[in-house]
């Protein structure tokens, strides 16, 4: 199929989305959104100046870009926002569901990736987050489909950050 | 967002309520814009594509740079490269949204799947590729015995809403005639009426 992937990038206004979008908006078309239109306007504003030709677009529904989108990156804050899951839940079967965990932040548990897939049973969840070390461009994966695993493996590595299965 | 799909699986087969929800976890709900690509000449055909709002094409392209439509799928059709689709090969064709469009997609494992656990979403699959297959006969006897206006005729005859909604350079490609043909057919429909 066509091999540029549409990513919708829900909850822009962590340091994991942001840096993570902006590698990703290089290559493939991101639909971004957050309830924050200040935060979502800076970020699209970064993108555009930092990559011209980048193929970004700002959306005002979580559900059409997600409905969109092959691949759904959910920040933690849209993690646990449960209006918003649910608006974008029937949208999301068969599509993989990134979740970005901030370890260093973050107040849930460590079955926090378990919870989604629950709340996304038709979805292929895959958590990732920080390895710990210094730099912000190594991160673990996880999650019960093996093969979005390998796939989101395949994103991190093509745009140049570090990422192990665990 | 299956409004369509289950109007098409109804009208050849009957499916319960249960099997009905069960059957929208297998399809991947998929918008694609006006110009946007559901498939790539070279690229494996993964997708069995249902069309619930607006209208693609299917086309190969050949050496000269021309394009050769093969398939429209309005609302309610379904698109794919079949021969890519089931045998993981490279597809020749590319698959194209002529309009914002909604689809539901089915993979080849989810189709599988579905057909397992639904007997009645088999024998739908069946009578599809059953109904393909005439139409794909009809088309080659168009192509091999039907003048220009015939061919348009008939289209415009059997699928209006087709003929309305595509430029009609594509249709011109669709009925393997040049513009320049078409539009003299055109002329000499309009002049008669």
């Amino acid at each position: 199929m066509s091999n540029r992937r549409t990513f919708a990038v829900l909850g822009v206004s962590e340091t994991n989305s942001i840096f993570l979008v902006k590698q990703i908006a290089k290559t493939n078309p991101v639909l971004l959104f957050d309830h924050d239109t200040i935060i979502l306007n800076s970020v699209y504003s970064q993108i555009l100046l930092e990559h011209p030709n980048a193929n970004a677009e700002m959306m005002i529904c979580p559900t059409n870009a997600s409905w969109e989108a092959d691949t759904i990156i959910l920040s933690n804050i849209a993690a646990t926002n449960g209006n918003l899951i649910e608006k974008i839940r029937s949208v999301a079967t068969g599509k993989i569901v990134l979740f970005l965990e901030n370890k260093k932040n973050t107040k849930t548990s460590g079955n926090a990736a378990e919870k989604l897939q629950h709340l996304f049973p038709f979805s292929k969840v895959v958590q990732s987050f920080e390895s710990g070390d210094s730099s912000n461009d190594s991160f673990f994966l996880n999650g019960n489909d093996k093969e979005a695993v390998r796939t989101i493996l395949a994103l991190f590595t093509s745009i140049g950050l570090k990422a192990n299965i665990l | 967002m299956f409004q369509q799909l289950f109007k098409s699986i109804q009208e050849k087969v009957v499916l319960t309520p249960e099997e009905m929800e069960l059957c929208k976890t297998f399809f991947i709900p998929k918008k694609l814009r006006k110009k946007q690509m559901l498939l790539q000449e070279g690229d494996i055909c993964i997708y069995n594509a249902f069309v619930e709002k607006g209208i693609l094409r299917s086309f190969s392209m050949d050496e000269k740079g021309n394009e050769h439509i093969v398939q429209f799928a309005i609302e309610g059709w379904w698109i794919t490269d079949l021969s890519s689709f089931l045998t993981n090969s490279n597809s020749i064709y590319t698959i194209e949204a002529l309009e914002d469009s909604e689809l539901l997609l089915l993979t080849t494992e989810a189709r599988e799947a579905l057909m397992d656990k639904i007997p009645m979403f088999e024998r739908y699959q069946r009578l599809l590729l059953q109904n393909a297959y005439i139409a794909n006969q009809a088309r080659i006897n168009s192509a091999l015995t039907e003048t220009a206006e015939e061919k348009y005729t008939n289209l415009g005859n059997a699928y209006p809403g087709i003929v309305k909604r595509v430029p009609q350079h594509m249709i011109a490609s669709y009925l393997g005639l040049t513009p320049e043909t078409l539009s003299r057919v055109r002329k000499q429909i309009t002049n008669r009426i």
